[in-house]
């Protein structure tokens, strides 16, 4: 059976479950094209993509569906050809185009849970006050050199606006994406996905997790809860 | 010893592990100032456990022995 794998973990209902979700990923760049993948062979049967961008060369170091014959092809059309040749099944509506720009899209309020993958502090703030709007949660991450940062932030939370505040770059700006950073990050991302659809315990909700991969390091760095 | 740890670009000219001495009224703010560190360039402070952001840790008040982490925003996709 197909992804019979993750039942041994998930239990028996797992598709039952996934199959309730309709997951929005706002950019596909290091972070999105590896959720995407994740969370098809998870069994996911209804993905939004949403990325302006066609594939440039300089993608091709980090990010999972980027090759020599994506140059230049829309970032969302390529990763729908390659995710249904995983699941020729899977639902996948595809977006050429800022979020912003259709944010307003029966389709886009009805996702049952949001992504946030993009590059900009601008649309991770942006995206926290849409989902706050829309009521669901924004499966946050962020990737820059060695480093990288997951969290769940709940509607309302503000924890993406209180971290981030006013500034306009991080740490990636100059120690850039390497190969490896995105896959660890994206993969945290989905099973912190995982971990809330099954409404598990151990999420971390309004908890910021910091990875150091060059010193091993794996800690929680903030804790709305405890404000 | 009051022992500072940095992360990414705030190691530039500083380095990973950096102790500071202890005196009395010492705050976040002036061991950011000690090291030449801008805040704004802080997204998260840790002060023995207790984390927040920089506006709101730069007055806590450490202790002679206190482990204290600067975390610099992260923001690639």
């Amino acid at each position: 059976m197909r992804f019979s794998e993750n039942l041994k973990l998930l239990g028996e209902d797992h598709y039952k479950i996934i199959e309730e979700y309709t997951f929005l990923i706002v950019g596909l760049g290091g972070l999105g094209g590896f959720i995407a993948n994740a969370l098809t062979r998870l069994g996911a049967t209804h993905l939004i993509l949403v990325d302006k961008d066609v594939f440039e060369e300089s993608n091709l170091n980090r990010q999972l569906f980027s090759n020599e014959d994506a140059i230049d092809k829309p970032k969302v059309e390529v990763v729908k050809t390659e995710l249904l040749k995983i699941n020729p099944k899977i639902r996948i509506d595809s977006f050429v185009s800022e979020i912003q720009a259709i944010a307003e899209e029966k389709i886009i309020l009805e996702v049952d849970m949001v992504f946030d993958a993009v590059d900009n502090i601008k649309t991770r703030l942006w995206l926290e006050d849409f989902t706050t709007n829309l009521n669901v949660p924004l499966v946050h991450g962020a990737i820059g050199g060695w480093y990288g940062e997951v969290a769940i932030v709940t509607p309302g939370s503000n924890m993406l606006h209180t971290l981030y505040g006013n500034k306009e770059k991080g740490v990636e700006k100059t120690l850039g994406s390497p190969t490896f950073i995105p896959p660890i990050i994206a993969n945290l991302m989905v099973t912190e996905c995982v971990k809330w659809i099954h409404k598990m315990e151990g999420t971390l909700l309004n908890k910021l997790l910091f990875i150091d991969i060059k010193n091993h390091t794996y800690s929680i760095v903030f804790d709305l809860s405890n404000k | 010893m009051i022992t500072v740890k940095l992360y990414a670009y705030l190691r530039d000219n500083r380095g990973k592990v950096v102790e500071v001495e202890y005196r009395e009224g010492l705050t976040i703010q002036m061991i950011a100032d000690q090291l030449s560190l801008d805040l704004n360039d802080v997204s998260i402070v840790i002060c023995d456990g207790k984390d927040d952001i920089p506006s709101k840790m730069k007055d806590v008040l450490v202790k002679p022995d206190s482990l204290v982490h600067f975390f610099p925003p992260v923001a690639g996709g």
